[in-house]
C-alpha cells in the first residue's frame, strides 16, 4: 500500500478510536450528574444549580421541584440539596476533566484503549 | 351573538365531500364539547346533520374558488364569516375527541393564535419537515391553519386584512419571503407565516412552549416510520368502538385527530358509530 | 424489606448461562453488596462445577423442552443456531424471595454501585428505556420501538420491582401476553415470530399507560449500555473493559473501546463465557 495512504488511514483509525473513548467518557460523565433524593432522580444541571441559588437568595428553604421521571418532590432543605447538587456537579466535572485531558495526551490506538487507566 | 364557537369553512370537489366530513366533526364536538359550531358553505348540508350546526353560513364576498379543486382561496373570509366573538377554526378533516373547555381559557390570553407543533399518533412531536421544506428553508414561522383561532378585535381584523392581501397576490409574496420550496397554490399555513413576518407578530400568535392546543396530525411522513405507505390506514389499524373511542395503531387517541384521508370517513365506521352514539 | 438480585439462567448446547450467572452474582457482591439467588433448570451442574455458596438461593424451575431457535453471534462472522430459553422470565414475581429485586439478565457486567439507587428510588417498578450504544454508529431504531408502528420499546435486561398488587397484574399480564404472543405480534406489528421479553414488557407497560405514551414504568438510573452480539468483549481487568466493536460497512473489521466503571450488557455471550473462564483462572 502506498505508504502515505497507509498514514492517512492509521490515523483516520486513531480519530475515530478517539472520538469513541470521548463518547464513552460523556456517557460515564452523563451517569454522574444523577442525583437522588428523598427516592427522586434529579439529573444535575447548570439550571438546576443557578434556579435552586436563586431561590435562596431570594429567602426561600424550600421549594417544589420536577424530578427526571416529571414528578413533582418537595424539598424541604434547600441549603443541604444545592450543596449535594453541587458538590455532585463538581465531583463528576472534575473527574471528567481529568480524564479527557489523559485521553488527549494519548497518541496511540493501543494507549487510548488503555486511556481510562 | 354567541361567545365562543368552533367554525369549519367546507366545499365539496372532485377530491371528497367535506360537507360529511364537516358533519362527522359536529358529531365529534355534541358528543365531546359544548361550545357550537358553525359552517361556512355553499354547498347543500343534509337535512338529518343540519342539526348539528348552530348556523349554516354562505361564503361572504362570493366564491373565490369556484374553479378550483382544491378550495383554499375563501379560508381568509373565517374572519368575516363567524358568528363568534370568538372562534376556533378546524379543518373539516378532523375530529375532537374529548373536551377541550380548558383550551379556551388558554386562548383567551391571544387575539389570535396558531399552534406551532403537532403530534403523532404515537404522542411524539411530529416532524413535518417533508411536507413544509418551505418553511424550513425560507426560515418562516412554523404555523398550521388547521388549528387556530381569533378574537373579534381590532388586532383580529387586522391580521386578517393582511391574510386577506397575501392570499389574494401570494404570488407576489412569495417571490420576496418564500424564494425556495415554492409552494405552487396559497398555502393558508405559508400566507399565515407571511402575515406574521409582515405584522411582525409571531411571538404574539403563537407558543412553542405550551403543548395544547394542538392535534395529532396523521400525514404518513409525519408519524417517525421507516417504511411509509401512501396512505396511513394501509400501514396501521384503526379501531373505533362503540363509544367512539379511536385507536390507531393500538394507540389510544385524544385531542383533536387531523386523519387528513377521505378514506377514513369510507372506509371505516366512524360516521355510523357516531350516529349510534348521539342517536341521529 | 428484603433486597437481593435474581438472575435466570437456563442453558442451552452451547451457551452456560449458569457461569454467567456465577460471574454477576461475584460482581453483584462486591459493587452492590447484595444477595443473588439464581433461578436455573441446570441445578445439577450448578452445583457440581461452581461454588454453589456465591448464591443466596437456589431456584430451581423444570427444564423446558420447547424450541425456540435463535442466531447466536460470535462477533460479524461466526454464529451458531441454539435454543433460546426466554420463557420463565414473565415469573419473576412469583419466583423472586425478595421484596425488593433487581431483575438481571446473566450477559450483565456490573463495575459500579448505580444500581444501589433503585434501592431508593420511590417508584416501585423501573425499567431502561434509554439505551447507549457503545458503537455509536449502528441504526438504533429498532431499540426505541418495538416495531417500526409500535409502542415504546423497554429492556426487560434489568428491571427492578418491589412486591405489590401492580407489579403482580404487570407481570401477570406479561404472562397473558406470552401466551397469546401470535396476537400481540400482529396487533404491534412485530415481524419477528420470536418471541422475546422486551416486547412483552414493553407491550405490558403500553397497556398498563391507557394504551398511550405515559409512566406507569420509571426509569433505571442512567442508560442502558450494550454491545450487540456481532461485537467482542475482548479482555476485563477489575472494573475496565476492552471491547472490539464491529465497524460500519466493514464486516469482520472492529474498532477497539474502553470502558471504565460502566455496566455493560454484553450480548455477545461467546466471547463472554471466554472473559470469565479467563478471570476464573486467574482467580484460582
Amino acid at each position: 500500500m502506498d505508504e502515505r495512504l497507509k498514514k492517512a488511514l492509521d490515523f483516520s483509525n486513531y480519530m475515530v478510536t478517539l472520538n469513541n473513548q470521548k463518547r464513552v467518557l460523556e456517557e460515564k460523565y452523563n451517569q454522574e450528574l444523577l442525583y437522588y433524593h428523598n427516592g427522586s432522580q434529579f439529573t444535575v444541571t447548570r439550571e438546576l444549580i443557578n434556579f435552586c441559588y436563586t431561590l435562596l437568595s431570594t429567602g426561600n428553604t424550600e421549594v417544589v421541584l420536577v424530578d427526571d421521571n416529571k414528578l413533582p418532590v418537595q424539598v424541604i432543605d434547600l441549603e443541604e440539596f444545592h450543596s449535594n447538587v453541587l458538590d455532585v456537579y463538581f465531583t463528576a466535572s472534575n473527574s471528567y476533566y481529568n480524564e479527557f485531558v489523559e485521553l488527549k495526551q494519548k497518541r496511540t490506538v493501543e494507549k487510548l484503549v488503555d486511556a481510562n487507566e | 351573538m354567541n361567545n365562543k364557537g368552533f367554525l369549519v369553512l367546507a366545499q365539496n370537489s372532485s377530491s371528497g365531500d367535506y360537507i360529511i366530513q364537516s358533519c362527522l366533526l359536529a358529531m365529534s364536538l355534541k358528543a365531546t364539547n359544548n361550545a357550537p359550531i358553525s359552517i361556512v358553505t355553499n354547498d347543500e348540508v343534509p337535512d338529518n346533520y343540519k342539526f348539528l350546526f348552530d348556523n349554516i353560513i354562505s361564503i361572504p364576498f362570493g366564491d373565490d374558488a369556484i374553479d378550483k379543486d382544491w378550495k383554499i382561496e375563501n379560508r381568509w373570509k373565517l374572519y368575516h364569516a363567524t358568528p363568534y366573538e370568538e372562534t376556533i377554526v378546524l379543518d373539516t378533516d378532523m375530529l375532537v375527541l374529548e373536551n377541550i373547555d380548558s383550551w379556551w381559557q388558554f386562548l383567551e390570553n391571544y387575539d389570535v393564535y396558531y399552534t406551532s407543533k403537532v403530534y403523532d399518533y404515537r404522542g411524539d412531536i411530529a416532524d413535518t419537515s417533508y411536507y413544509r421544506k418551505a418553511f424550513e428553508q425560507n426560515n418562516l414561522p412554523n404555523l398550521y391553519s388547521g388549528f387556530h383561532y381569533f378574537k373579534k378585535n381590532d388586532f383580529g381584523m387586522n391580521f386578517y386584512q393582511e391574510l386577506e392581501t397575501v392570499v389574494k397576490d401570494y404570488g407576489r409574496f412569495y417571490e420576496t419571503v418564500v424564494k425556495k420550496s415554492t409552494p405552487s397554490f396559497p398555502s393558508m399555513d405559508v400566507c399565515a407565516a407571511i402575515t406574521a413576518i409582515n405584522l411582525n407578530c409571531t411571538s404574539k400568535i403563537t407558543n412553542k412552549y405550551v403543548k395544547n392546543p394542538t392535534f395529532t396530525h396523521m400525514k404518513p411522513y409525519c408519524q417517525g416510520w421507516e417504511q411509509v405507505n401512501k396512505s396511513w390506514l394501509d400501514k396501521v389499524g384503526c379501531y373505533i368502538n362503540p363509544k367512539c373511542e379511536i385507536k390507531i395503531g393500538n394507540f389510544l387517541q385524544s385531542g383533536i385527530l387531523h386523519y387528513t384521508e377521505n378514506d377514513f370517513v369510507n372506509k371505516t365506521p366512524v360516521i355510523e358509530r357516531y350516529k349510534v352514539l348521539l342517536n341521529v | 424489606m428484603s433486597k437481593g438480585v435474581i438472575v435466570f439462567a437456563r442453558n442451552n448446547s452451547n451457551i452456560d448461562y449458569v457461569k454467567q450467572a456465577f460471574y454477576l452474582a461475584k460482581k453483584v457482591k462486591q459493587h452492590l453488596g447484595l444477595p443473588t439467588s439464581i433461578i436455573t433448570d441446570n441445578v445439577d451442574y450448578l452445583k457440581k462445577t461452581y461454588n454453589e455458596n456465591v448464591f443466596d438461593k437456589i431456584i430451581e424451575i423444570d427444564y423446558d423442552h420447547k424450541k425456540n431457535l435463535r442466531n447466536f453471534f460470535d462477533g460479524a462472522l461466526s454464529s451458531k443456531s441454539d435454543n433460546f430459553k426466554n420463557s420463565s422470565r414473565s415469573s419473576a414475581y412469583d419466583l423472586t424471595p425478595y421484596d425488593e429485586t433487581l431483575l438481571l439478565d446473566s450477559d450483565f457486567i456490573i463495575s459500579n454501585d448505580l444500581f444501589l439507587n433503585c434501592f431508593r428510588s420511590n417508584h416501585d417498578l423501573l425499567l431502561y428505556k434509554d439505551s447507549y450504544d457503545l458503537s455509536g454508529t449502528r441504526n438504533t431504531k429498532e431499540f426505541e420501538f418495538i416495531s417500526d408502528s409500535g409502542c415504546e420499546f423497554y429492556w426487560a435486561t434489568c428491571v427492578f420491582f418491589r412486591k405489590n398488587e401492580t407489579n403482580k397484574m404487570f407481570f401477570n399480564l406479561i404472562k397473558h401476553i406470552q401466551e397469546e404472543w401470535h396476537h400481540y405480534r400482529r396487533v404491534y406489528q412485530i415481524q419477528s415470530l420470536l418471541f422475546r421479553n422486551d416486547f412483552a414488557f414493553s407491550i405490558a407497560i403500553h397497556i398498563l399507560n391507557g394504551f398511550k405514551k405515559g409512566n406507569f414504568a420509571a426509569q433505571m438510573p442512567g442508560k442502558l449500555t450494550y454491545i450487540t452480539d456481532q461485537d467482542i468483549l475482548w479482555n476485563i481487568d477489575k472494573e475496565k473493559m476492552l471491547f472490539l466493536v464491529a465497524k460500519k460497512d466493514y464486516i469482520g473489521e472492529y474498532h477497539a473501546i474502553s470502558t471504565k466503571n460502566l455496566n455493560v450488557h454484553v450480548m455477545n455471550k461467546f466471547s463472554l463465557s471466554r472473559v470469565i473462564d479467563k478471570e476464573l483462572v486467574n482467580e484460582q
